[in-house]
């Protein structure tokens, strides 16, 4: 009994060793990082032809940004840059066998580094910055006291990825996104510098009576200069600093402005950097003031089950009713009666992922 | 309303013009716009007497989010529409690749039809197109078939799953939504699985969850057109059961297993000890 007993216990013993390896070996390790090549990308106005390889281009000229015909998985052969900066891959060899783009070689001899994309900028102090890849929430992060964040998203394929970075300020209101197409190259490292992302905006009522002040405020860049736009026929501008927490607060005089509706936007400058408009919101000059609560300056259009997100989830809830004759007041964003691609449009110019 | 001043357009591109019968050739569907657009749909129409869709690439496709992914009826037509968050511009932006076979001798007119592009201006502001078609001229085939083969050993893009809640959907019940993109050969379908002790099934998104309680992981499996794998794990909301987990399913897998061994070897034990 006792040599059964043990062979009984020893085998449930090998049995579960082996079961616990089994479970080990599903973890997933991240490789060391062995980087040979570096692509910097400034988040400047484009301009092809430059030799700088900036957002929205592959390459500029003789720049190529360290790529090669190998590196884009062709075995051999000289890479050039097209006129519209894009890599021309025309004078590249195709690997052995096959026709169509070639693969990586992956041979015991040859280590393929990581893929890395690294974000830099400016938002604004202590805020949180989203990172979307291709419309999904990749990463997000939190900016330093000084506003500048640094995010790094890891183990991209070859391909051509649309990246969106959004700041949030204090008051949970988010910024228009800064959005970019780049083509990732394997093996490289490529660095998106000098975002520097759009300032919130939120006016304190929907309606002002003409006469009275209207209060324009957001959060920026901290100790900058914020150019606010008012405009109707006549586009007013006037520059508020931002404190040391980067908040901006404008009281405008609705005299000058005529009865009717109007918009407001805003831009910042700090030393040489400008950036791009905040979201454009309206307000109306009439003969009464309505307030603004936070709930409605934070309301989003296609946020349809009211997460406070414009996501995936909302998307396929649309996608369900596309077509489909009476579909809810809520999902058909345009009101024209029915889910068609306007709503889907409208849907993905408030998306936060 | 914003109007806009540049047309896009929008383009078939292919690199073989002239084909033999048998061959296969790529006919990839590109945008040209200076504008940010953000939601775009239309049609490929093509004579199904001369060409065969054998594929549908949307690999590195522009488009974030198929509304209607790109399929072929049975009218030689591919509709599709889809939308970029964000908006997407430039010069040659592709939305999807068709790969033909050619089936018979002539002239085959590939044409674009009913396209529709919005701005990314918060209106669906609609873009003026111009299209430009194409034609292929298939002639006799020969010996030496073209085809249009794609290599593709990188699984797809990682991605993560969500679960959601809405009344005008599945009645109110929780529904999982998931998508992502393989930038080589494109996805194929995905596959889900709810708990370790059920099997893989295909889905698609949004997929009604069988356990409404929410208190198992959720294993998505997106599979891209030559077969290479992602997985995203979405742990359970509510806590999971103490035996839905993976080591504890593979210790009692094991457990049943030695049992059995146990109880198959117990008479040929006995009887080595008897003799002994």
């Amino acid at each position: 009994m006792n040599h059964q007993l043990k062979l009984f216990l020893l085998l449930i013993y090998l049995l579960t060793l082996l079961g616990l390896h089994s479970a080990l070996a599903t973890t997933v390790f991240a490789p060391d990082t062995d980087v040979t090549f570096m692509v910097e990308i400034t988040a400047h106005v484009a301009g092809c032809g430059d030799e700088i390889i900036q957002v929205g281009e592959q390459c500029d000229g003789s720049t190529l940004g360290g790529a090669s015909c190998s590196s884009l998985g062709f075995s051999g052969g000289t890479l050039s840059c097209s006129g519209a900066c894009t890599f021309d891959t025309s004078a590249c060899t195709a690997g052995g066998g096959g026709g169509g783009g070639g693969s990586r070689r992956r041979g015991t001899d040859v280590t393929i580094p990581d893929t890395n994309v690294v974000f830099t900028g400016r938002a604004y102090p202590l805020s949180k910055v989203t990172i979307l890849k291709d419309g999904q929430i990749i990463v997000t992060t939190i900016a330093g006291p000084d506003s500048n964040f640094t995010a790094t998203i890891s183990n991209l394929s070859r391909g051509d990825y649309s990246f969106a970075v959004y700041g949030e300020d204090k008051n949970g209101v988010r910024s228009r996104p800064f959005t970019f197409s780049i083509f990732i190259t394997p093996g490289v490292i490529t660095k998106i510098g000098g975002i520097f992302i759009a300032p919130t905006i939120a006016v304190d009522k929907s309606e002002v009576r003409r006469g009275d002040t209207i209060s324009i405020f957001g959060q920026s860049a901290p100790n900058a200069e914020v150019t606010v736009s008012v405009h109707s026929d006549q586009e007013f501008f006037v520059p508020t600093p931002t404190d040391t927490d980067g908040v901006y607060l404008l009281n405008f005089d609705s005299t000058v402005l005529n009865m009717g509706n109007h918009l407001t936007r805003s831009k910042t400058t700090l030393s040489a950097d400008i950036s791009p408009f905040s979201d454009t919101i309206g307000f109306l000059v009439g003969s009464k003031n309505v307030l603004l609560d936070l709930q409605e300056r934070l309301f989003l259009r296609g946020d349809i089950d009211m997460s406070g997100q414009v996501n995936l989830v909302d998307f396929s809830i649309a996608a369900f009713w596309y077509g489909k004759p009476s579909p809810p007041s809520n999902i058909d964003l345009n009101g024209d009666g029915k889910v068609g691609l306007i709503d889907f449009s409208i849907m993905a110019f408030y998306w936060t992922g | 309303m914003v109007t806009s001043a540049m047309a896009a357009e929008i383009r078939l591109d292919t690199n073989n013009a002239q084909i033999g019968v048998g061959d296969e050739v790529a006919v990839d569907v590109m945008v040209n716009e200076l504008e940010s657009i953000n939601a775009i749909e239309g049609s490929v129409v093509f004579p199904k007497d001369l060409l065969e869709v054998i594929e549908i690439r949307d690999g590195n496709s522009v488009i974030n989010f198929w509304i209607t992914a790109p399929e072929v009826n049975d009218q030689g037509t591919i509709t599709f529409s889809g939308i970029t968050p964000g908006g997407f511009s430039g010069v040659s932006s592709r939305l999807f690749s068709i790969v033909f076979l050619a089936k018979q001798e002539g002239l085959a007119k590939i044409a674009l039809q009913d396209f529709n592009a919005l701005a990314n201006d918060g209106q669906g502001t609609q873009i003026p197109i111009t299209v430009r078609d194409v034609n292929i001229t298939i002639k006799p085939g020969d010996s030496s078939v073209h085809k249009e083969d794609i290599k593709d050993t990188e699984p797809p893009e990682y991605f993560y799953a969500y679960i959601g809640q809405d009344e005008s959907l599945f009645e109110g019940q929780y529904f999982l939504t998931f998508s992502t993109q393989d930038k080589n050969s494109g996805i194929s379908h995905y596959e889900v699985r709810e708990g370790v002790w059920r099997f893989f099934a295909p889905a698609e998104s949004p997929y009604l969850l069988k356990y409404q309680s929410l208190d198992r992981d959720i294993f998505i499996k997106a599979i891209d057109n030559k077969g290479n794998e992602q997985l995203s794990i979405l742990k359970a909301t509510n806590g999971s059961m103490w035996y839905d987990n993976s080591v504890i399913r593979n210790l009692i897998l094991l457990l049943v297993i030695a049992l059995g061994l146990f109880w198959a070897l117990w008479k040929p034990l006995r009887k080595i000890r008897f003799i002994k």
